[in-house]
């Protein structure tokens, strides 16, 4: 079936002097387009090896990560990085942007690695700004913006070139608990409205509370999936 | 597009750290000025030899009898000189020229000897090619009125003991017969170049006097001559024009082989010179380069998640290398003029100082060419950007996880 995100025993063992890391044992996960998903656990558990692995930032030990039907193992380097243009977003917990571009220029960056004429970009971006909500604020550069607003450029950036699926590592970490609970519903928003699929690694209660399904991982393992709500039920009984 | 969303980062990117890019740009410009300045100083010093060899008595041009020049042997005369002497005299390239015989004698004063390479000269002529006049230090010059009147050396003058208005014997092997015949010469004049081998070696009488003494009427062995435009020499129509009827006629460059090899050996130094800058040059660029990366390390992680492949992130650090090149250029271009300039308002006086048999008689002025505001430029150019290559691709191999996890 159509799965954004496909997994099959992945794991990763990072070896670091004589030290052997299991950072993930064998996760079989599956995601489906417009899910709005929070990955937990506790610190260490592995939640960040997944997002990178699942993005092929990280080479994988064993298993297969399917990625919009792909297997990501098999792509080159060259490969990897024009499928994250194309298909993920990214959100990180903090310093997400290139200081010397502006709001607007970090937001194009990507479509112009696509290849996209200037003025759709243009014309993107400025689109993008008002849905996130920072219109005018576009020919600022991010040490111009506060910590808040320069997540939800990072927002536009992640979602401008309609991505499958977003990956957010800890987004609210950085943030109060005021303005991340406005960027989370930001978020909820462009789910809901736009059928973004979300994956978040987190220990924000908000965002596990706000999330269709909660996945919490232990020692690099699946140790609950738990599916919250009618909207995640119906999308996994739709894939079955 | 891309590219110049790109040269925008990098530049950007550059200006983050202002004095850090100044500096090395600075650097960078002060060698590209160092090579500005030295090469056209030794342009400079090549003219001013030429110069100095060629007016002090060569002049740009020779014509002899073939096989006179290593010989010396007074029997291999000028053939038809006078139908020469009358080319010349039409030829608009040549600005002036004097006719010379030469043989070797032997002088004798009352208290001693010595061999001397005697010159029989066009009195008024001769002023227009060589500065033999200008270094008359005691006594004049020669005069077409004089009679038995002989122009010597300093030098000689010591050691033969004499001064103005003393006697020498002078005896010579004549024409042809290789006959002795021998002259008594007053002193009228002493000269001091600053030319040793000139000053103890050389000594001038009227060429009609020689003519006479030697038995060789109306001949000469030597056409000395100025061109209107020194460059001349450096080309093939004078040799080719009056090489003829077994005559032999030579511009500075073969005459004076090593001044052609001083400034090849210039050219040389000039090389070795530029080759030490650039290396201290591309070492500045590439430790900056390398500054420049370890602090951005979690961004080039930012910009590898977004998709941004390996070899478009080391064209990021190319580019920031070209921005700084391009600086550097603007900056060394001005002061390396500026260097050129200042000093050849006065230029540096080495004059008296021999260099290659010749000696320096004016300041070097330093030359300013479209040469090195190009070539030197776009070698830097090209080194940069080859020197840039190994942190580019540094960079590009640094992995997205591994740089966001080292900085967080
Ligand atoms: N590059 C790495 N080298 C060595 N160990 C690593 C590396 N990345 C992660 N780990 C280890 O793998 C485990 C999982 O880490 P991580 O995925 O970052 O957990 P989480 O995001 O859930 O806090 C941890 O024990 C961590 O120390
Ligand atoms: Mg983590």
């Amino acid at each position: 079936m159509d799965y954004v995100i496909e997994t099959e025993s992945l794991s990763k063992i990072y070896i670091s002097g004589e030290i052997e890391v299991n950072a993930l044992k064998s996760v079989d996960l599956k995601i489906k387009k417009g899910e709005f998903i929070a990955i937990a656990g506790p610190s260490g558990s592995g939640k960040t090896t997944f997002l990178n692995l699942i993005s092929g930032l990280d080479s994988i030990n064993s298993g297969i990560a399917r990625l919009a039907g792909k297997d990501i193992s098999l792509m080159t380097k060259k490969e990897l990085s024009d499928f994250r243009r194309d298909h993920i977003g990214f959100i990180f917990q903090a310093y997400n942007l290139i200081p010397v571009l502006t709001a607007a220029e970090n937001i194009e960056y990507i479509m112009l690695l696509q290849n996209i004429s200037p003025a759709r970009r243009r014309e993107r971006t400025l689109k993008v700004l008002q849905d996130v909500d920072l219109s005018g604020k576009e020919n600022r550069f991010p040490s111009q913006l506060s910590g808040g607003q320069q997540q939800r450029v990072a927002i536009a950036r992640a979602i401008v070139s309609n991505p499958d699926i977003i990956l957010a590592d800890e987004p609210t970490a950085n943030l109060d608990s005021e303005t991340g609970s406005s960027l989370l519903d930001l978020m909820h928003t462009l789910n809901r409205k736009r059928g973004i699929t979300f994956v978040f690694a987190t220990h924000d209660p908000k965002i596990m509370d706000k999330s269709d399904r909660l996945i919490i991982f232990k020692d690099g393992k699946v140790d609950s999936d738990i599916i919250k709500n009618d909207r995640a039920q119906n999308l996994k009984n739709e894939s079955n | 597009m891309k590219i110049v969303f790109l040269l925008k980062l990098a530049w950007r990117n550059n200006l983050r750290n202002k004095r850090r890019t100044f500096l090395v740009s600075l650097m960078v410009g002060l060698g590209l000025a160092a090579l500005i300045f030295v090469d056209g100083m030794s342009i400079g010093m090549a003219d001013n030899i030429v110069r100095s060899a060629t007016s002090t008595f060569l002049g740009h041009a020779q014509i002899h009898g073939e096989g006179f020049r290593n010989s010396n042997d007074i029997d291999l005369v000028i053939n038809e000189n006078i139908g020469i002497l009358k080319q010349l005299a039409g030829d608009d390239k040549a600005e002036s020229f004097t006719p010379r015989a030469i043989s070797f004698s032997m002088f004798a004063s009352a208290s001693n000897s010595d061999s001397v390479m005697l010159y029989g000269i066009d009195v008024e002529r001769e002023k227009n090619i060589s500065k033999i006049n200008d270094f008359i230090n005691k006594g004049e010059f020669l005069k077409e009125s004089g009679q038995n009147e002989i122009l010597i050396g300093s030098e000689l003058a010591e050691n033969l003991e004499v001064g103005i208005g003393e006697h020498i014997i002078v005896t010579v092997a004549q024409y042809k017969t290789g006959e002795l015949a021998q002259g008594m010469f007053r002193v009228g004049g002493i000269f001091h170049s600053n030319s040793r081998q000139m000053d103890k070696n050389l000594a001038f009488i009227k060429l009609t006097e020689f003519q006479k003494l030697l038995a060789m009427n109306g001949k000469i062995h030597e056409i000395a001559l100025k061109f209107k435009d020194f460059k001349e020499a450096e080309n093939d129509f004078f040799s080719s024009k009056y090489s003829n009827k077994s005559n032999e006629a030579l511009s500075w460059p073969a005459l004076l082989p090593e001044v052609m090899a001083a400034s090849k050996m210039s050219a040389v130094g000039i090389l070795i010179t530029a080759i030490i800058l650039f290396m201290i040059v591309s070492l500045g660029i590439m430790n900056t380069l390398f500054m420049a990366i370890f602090e951005r390390v979690f961004e080039f992680g930012i910009l590898r998640s977004l998709g941004t492949r390996p070899f478009q992130l080391g064209l990021m650090i190319v580019l920031e290398a070209v921005m700084i090149a391009l600086t550097s250029i603007v900056l060394g271009s001005i002061i390396g003029f500026a260097a050129v300039y200042i000093v050849g308002i006065n230029g540096l006086d080495y004059s008296g100082i021999e260099f290659a048999g010749a000696t320096f008689l004016e300041p070097i002025i330093p030359v300013s060419r479209i040469f090195q505001y190009i070539v030197y430029p776009l070698v830097l150019m090209i080194f940069t950007v080859l020197i840039s290559i190994y942190p580019a691709f540094y960079a590009s191999k640094i992995t997205p996880v591994k740089a966001m996890r080292k900085s967080l």
